[in-house]
C-alpha cells in the first residue's frame, strides 16, 4: 500500500495556484490459456507521483515514477513553470475556480497482491472443466485478468484521500462452427469489484457461466443471419448499460458539450420518453455500493451523483472543475486519471439507466417480429449521438416468443431518437464494469441498466 | 532533470545487467531484461486554446524468464537496483508457476546494435509555434472546424535491452507526435467527430501540411447537413486512406494475428499460397519504409526486424505471426512484430478518376463497427460519409449501415488510387470496393 507521505508535501505547493499532487500505484494481472496452451502469464507494477497546477487557467503537469519527497519537490516545479510557459502564450486569462468543499476521505479498504500461480490456478481449472463438459467446440480461451488502483490525492484547496479500486474478472471464449461451416464465437466476462481470489475464491459461479456460454454456442450454431431495418428490439442490461454510456454518457461529458456534442442544445428539453432515467453513480446505487465506487475524484472533488435524464427531460452534465464553472454549476467529481502519468479527465463512473416496472417474460411476450439482443463486444458513440453497437449473441423474437439465435450483427440509432422509442424497462438491474472506455487515457467504467423494449436500426445482409 | 547521454547509457546498461544476472543466477536457461528512460514533452490544446502542457519522466523495466521451459513476464517502473532483483525474481516465481512449453525461444545471438533516429531533443519553443501556426491554421481556412482536443508530443525515449543469448540492442530516439479531434459546426449543427494523426521525425514543415490533415479538415468541413439514407443497395464503397487502415487492423485481427492462427479459427489459414485479393493488391508491414518515422528494428524475441509482405499481388504471402506460435503451428514466423507501419502499393488511377466511373456508392470517412465475426462478416455505421453518383460526391449522410465479409472485399476490389496518404506511421491510398451492402433507415 502506498504511504501516505505526500499530504505533508503541500508545504511546496506554489502560492495562488490550484494544485493536485497525486500518488499512484496501477498493477495488472494476466493470464490466457488459449486451446490448453498458456500463451500469457504477465504481470505489471507502476507506481509513480504526479502534479498538476493551475494558473491563469491553463494547467502544467509533470510526473516521475519515483515516490519520494525529492520527486515530489520536483514534479511540482516543473508542472508549475510549465503552466508558466503556456499561461504565456495562452488567451484569454482565466480567473480561479470556485471554492469547493475541503476534507479528507480516508482510506477504506485494504488489499494484498495475489500471485500469478493463483490467476494460472483458475485458468486451468475452467479450462479442464470446459474440455470435460463442452464437446463439439473448435476452440477455448480463459483468460484471468485483474488491475488495481491505489491513490493518495493531496489538493491545495479541496478534498485530500486515499482510495483504492480493485476489480478482477475472468473471460470464457468458445468457438464452433455452424451447421453451414460459419465459425462461430461466443464470450462471457464476470467477476467485478475486488480482488482475483476474493472474487474466485470458488468456481462454481465460473462453471455455471462456462456452461451458458456453452449453451448459447450450440444454440448459435443454428444461427441466422438478421433482417437489415427499423424492429422492434429488447435490449439486455449489458447492452442497455452500453446505451448508457456510449449513446447518451459521452454526449453529456461536459467537456464534449463544450466540443460541439447534440447535447448541448438540449438541456431541459425531453430527450427521452418519460419512464427513462439515466444517473452516473458517484459510489452508491440502489443503497448498494456500485462496482466501481469514486468517493473523491482526481481534482479533490467529494462526488456525487450526475442526474442526467430525469423521467425523460435532459437534466444536466457530468464535470470537472473547469467545466463546472464554466456552466456555473457544481462539479460532480468526474474528473479521473488512468495512470500517475495521466491528467484527469471528465470521466464516467457507474452509469445506468434506471429500472422500471416490466418483467423480461412480458416483454418478449409483447413482440410479433422482433430481436432480443444479449450480448455485445462492443459500442462507439458519436457526437451526434448516433451510435453503433456490436452484438455477439442474440435470438429471433417471433410471435411472443425466443426463436432461432442470431448471427454477429451490429444495431445503430440516434440516441435521444431511440429514447424516446422505449416503451418497457424491466424490473431489474444488470451491471458491466470489465471494461474500459477511450477517450485519451483508458479508464475502467462501470454501465448499467434493466432490459429495455424499443426500436432500432439491425444491420443484416 | 536532465542526464548526460554517456551516464543515461551506462546507467541503462548496467540495471538491465543487474535484472539479466538475477534472472539466470536464479536458475532461467533463457531470460531478457530490458530498461527504458523516456521524457515526453506534451502540449494540449482544447476548443482551440492552449490548455495543458505535461512533462512526463518515465523509467521501465520488463523481464522474461523461460526457466525448464517455463516462461514468465513482468514489467515495472522501479529501477533501484534492490527493486530490479525483486522483480526479476518475482519473474522467475511467475515463470514457475507456468507450464513447460518448449516452443518458447529465443533468438540466436545478433552483433550488438544501436539505433539512433529522430530529433533527441525537443525544440520547446518551436514545439509551441508550430502548435499555434496549426491552431490558426486551421481557424483561418477551415472555420467551421471546432479542434476538441489536439495533443503534440516530443518522445525521446533511450533504451537498453540484454539477452542471456549475448544479443545487446540499444536505441536512442525522439519523435513528435500530432494529434488533432475535432468536428465542424453550423448554428446549433454539429458534424460526426474526426480524428487524425501524423508522426514526424522533426518540425520542418507546418502541421497543415502533414499527413491527411488538410484533406481530412475540408471533408469534414462538408458534413455538418447531412441527410438519412432512406434506401438500400450494393454499390461501390471507397475508403479514404485513415479509414483502410482500420480496415487493415481487422484484417490482421481477424485472418492472420497468433490468436486465429494458433486456435485454427482463422478462414485463411490453409490460404498460405494462394490467392486471398484481387491481383493488383499488395500489402506490407514496413517498419524500414523510407516513410515511416522510428520503425520497429528488433523484436522482443531478440530478431532483427525487416519489411515483409503480407500480401503480394493478391497471393497470401505470410501470417503475423510470433515465433512463439510459429513453433507451436509450424508456419513461418513473421519478419517482424510490428502491428502497423502498413504499405499498400498504389494504383494507376486518381482518386478524382475513380469516382467519376461510379455509378453509385458511397465514399467513406470513417467507420464505426462491431468487431468482424471469425467468419470476417462486418456490418456497421459509415460516419463523415457521403453519396457517390454518376461519378460525383453528392450529399453527406447520416443513419447508414454498411455489411459484407472482409475476405470477400479483398477478391471484390475496383480500384486503388495513385494518390497515397503518409503519417509517419502507414503509407496507404484510397480503395475501391464493389457489391458492398449500403443500406439506410
Amino acid at each position: 500500500m502506498l504511504q501516505e507521505t505526500i499530504f505533508e508535501y503541500k508545504k511546496y505547493f506554489a502560492d495562488g495556484a490550484e494544485t493536485e499532487l497525486r500518488a499512484q500505484y496501477n498493477e495488472a494481472r494476466r493470464a490466457i490459456i488459449l486451446c490448453g496452451q498458456l500463451v500469457a502469464n504477465s504481470s505489471s507494477d507502476y507506481t509513480g507521483v504526479s502534479a498538476r497546477v493551475r494558473k491563469g487557467g491553463v494547467y502544467g503537469f509533470s510526473s516521475t515514477g519515483e515516490y519520494t519527497e525529492d520527486s515530489a519537490r520536483r514534479v511540482l516545479e516543473e508542472a508549475t513553470s510549465n503552466a508558466e510557459i503556456l499561461e504565456n502564450h495562452a488567451r484569454p486569462v482565466k480567473g480561479s475556480l470556485p471554492v469547493i468543499e475541503r476534507g479528507m476521505r480516508p482510506i477504506s479498504e485494504t488489499i494484498q497482491s495475489v500471485t500469478q500461480r493463483f490467476y494460472l490456478d483458475v485458468c486451468r481449472a475452467l479450462d479442464s472443466y470446459v474440455v470435460e463438459h463442452c464437446p463439439g467446440i473448435t476452440s477455448r480461451t480463459i483468460i484471468a485478468t485483474s488491475d488495481t488502483v491505489e491513490k493518495v490525492i493531496a489538493t491545495s484547496d479541496g478534498y485530500d484521500a486515499h482510495v483504492v479500486i480493485p476489480r478482477s474478472y475472468v473471460y470464457i471464449v468458445m468457438a464452433a462452427e455452424s451447421k453451414d461451416g460459419t465459425p462461430i464465437e461466443v464470450t462471457k466476462t464476470f467477476g467485478g469489484h475486488g480482488t482475483l481470489d476474493l472474487n474466485f475464491a470458488d468456481l462454481e459461479e465460473a462453471k455455471r457461466i462456462a456452461d451458458e456460454v456453452y449453451t448459447e454456442l450450440m444454440k448459435k450454431r443454428e444461427a441466422t443471419y438478421t433482417e437489415a431495418g427499423v424492429k422492434t428490439c429488447i435490449l439486455s442490461g449489458t447492452l442497455a448499460g452500453m446505451l448508457a454510456h456510449e449513446a447518451v454518457g459521452h454526449t453529456v461529458e461536459a467537456d464534449l458539450v463544450l466540443g460541439g456534442s447534440v447535447a448541448a442544445h438540449l438541456l431541459d428539453q425531453p430527450v427521452a420518453c418519460e419512464m427513462v432515467s439515466m444517473i452516473d453513480f458517484a459510489h452508491t446505487a440502489f443503497g448498494e455500493p456500485a462496482p466501481l465506487p469514486v468517493y473523491v475524484d482526481d481534482e479533490g472533488v467529494l462526488a456525487k451523483d450526475a442526474i442526467l435524464i430525469e423521467n425523460g427531460i435532459l437534466k444536466g452534465y457530468m464535470h470537472n472543475r473547469e467545466s463546472a464553472k464554466h456552466f456555473g454549476v457544481e462539479p460532480t467529481g468526474n474528473a479521473r486519471a488512468w495512470l500517475y502519468s495521466d491528467e484527469p479527465l471528465i470521466r464516467m463512473r457507474n452509469t445506468a439507466i434506471i429500472p422500471g416496472r416490466d418483467k423480461l417474460e412480458d416483454m418478449i411476450a409483447s413482440i410479433d417480429d422482433g430481436y432480443y439482443f444479449v450480448e455485445t463486444n462492443n459500442g462507439q458513440a458519436d457526437l451526434t449521438g448516433e451510435f453503433m453497437f456490436g452484438v455477439t449473441v442474440g435470438y429471433e423474437i417471433k410471435k411472443g416468443k425466443l426463436g432461432r439465435a442470431l448471427y454477429d450483427t451490429t444495431i445503430s440509432g440516434i440516441a435521444f431518437e431511440m429514447l424516446k422509442s422505449v416503451d418497457m424497462l424491466s424490473d431489474e438491474i444488470e451491471w458491466t464494469s470489465s471494461g474500459f472506455c477511450g477517450k485519451k487515457q483508458r479508464m475502467p467504467v462501470g454501465l448499467g441498466g434493466p432490459h429495455v423494449r424499443c426500436r432500432l436500426t439491425v444491420g443484416g445482409r | 532533470m536532465s542526464h548526460k547521454k554517456e551516464d543515461v547509457v551506462n546507467t541503462l546498461i548496467n540495471k538491465a545487467k543487474i535484472g539479466l544476472e538475477t534472472l539466470q543466477t536464479g536458475g532461467a536457461e533463457q531470460a531478457v531484461c530490458a530498461v527504458s528512460r523516456e521524457v515526453v514533452r506534451e502540449i494540449n490544446a482544447t476548443w482551440g486554446e492552449f490548455s495543458l502542457y505535461r512533462t512526463l519522466f518515465n523509467d521501465s523495466v520488463s523481464f522474461m524468464a523461460i526457466r525448464d521451459q517455463k516462461r514468465g513476464v513482468l514489467s515495472q517502473n522501479k529501477v533501484g537496483e534492490d527493486d530490479l532483483r525483486e522483480g526479476a525474481k518475482r519473474c522467475l516465481d511467475s515463470a514457475e508457476a507456468a507450464d513447460p512449453d518448449d516452443c518458447w525461444q529465443l533468438a540466436p545471438e545478433v552483433t550488438e546494435q544501436l539505433f539512433e533516429e529522430g530529433s533527441l531533443v525537443c525544440d520547446e519553443e518551436k514545439l509551441l509555434n508550430r502548435c499555434q501556426e496549426f491552431l490558426d491554421d486551421v481557424k483561418e481556412r477551415y472555420p467551421m472546424i471546432c479542434v476538441e482536443e489536439m495533443y503534440v508530443s516530443h518522445l525521446f525515449r533511450e533504451s537498453c535491452a540484454l539477452y542471456s543469448t549475448g544479443s545487446v540492442f540499444q536505441a536512442r530516439r525522439g519523435v513528435y507526435a500530432v494529434s488533432l479531434m475535432f468536428n465542424a459546426q453550423e448554428g446549433d449543427k454539429t458534424s460526426s467527430f474526426f480524428g487524425s494523426d501524423v508522426v514526424v521525425a522533426t518540425l520542418d514543415h507546418p502541421f497543415i501540411e502533414l499527413g491527411s490533415f488538410a484533406g481530412d479538415l475540408a471533408l469534414v468541413s462538408k458534413q455538418v447537413h447531412t441527410s438519412a439514407l432512406e434506401e438500400k443497395f450494393k454499390g461501390v464503397m471507397v475508403l479514404v486512406p485513415g479509414c483502410f487502415g482500420s480496415f487493415l487492423d481487422d484484417y490482421i485481427s481477424t485472418f492472420v494475428a497468433d490468436s486465429v492462427i494458433l486456435d485454427g479459427t482463422s478462414v485463411w489459414r490453409d490460404k498460405l499460397g494462394q490467392k486471398v485479393a484481387d491481383p493488383r493488391f499488395t500489402f506490407s508491414l514496413a517498419p524500414f519504409h523510407p516513410d515511416m518515422v522510428a520503425g520497429e528494428r528488433h523484436t522482443s524475441e531478440g530478431y532483427l526486424s525487416e519489411d515483409y509482405d503480407l500480401i503480394a499481388d493478391g497471393i497470401l504471402k505470410s501470417f503475423r505471426l510470433s515465433d512463439y506460435a510459429a513453433r507451436k503451428t509450424g508456419f513461418a514466423r513473421s519478419k517482424n512484430s510490428v502491428f502497423g507501419n502498413f504499405v499498400v502499393a498504389p494504383g494507376d488511377e486518381s482518386i478524382d478518376e475513380i469516382i467519376k466511373e461510379i455509378d453509385r456508392g458511397i465514399l467513406v470517412g470513417r467507420f464505426s463497427g462491431g468487431s468482424p465475426s471469425t467468419s470476417g462478416d462486418f456490418s456497421g455505421v459509415v460516419k463523415n460519409t457521403f453519396l457517390i453518383e454518376n461519378g460525383e460526391v453528392k450529399g453527406a449522410l447520416s443513419e447508414t449501415m454498411v455489411s459484407g465479409n472482409l475476405a470477400e472485399l479483398l477478391l471484390n476490389i475496383r480500384a486503388i488510387s495513385s494518390e497515397v496518404v503518409k503519417d509517419g506511421s502507414s503509407v496507404l491510398p484510397w480503395i475501391a470496393f464493389n457489391d458492398v451492402i449500403v443500406s439506410g433507415k
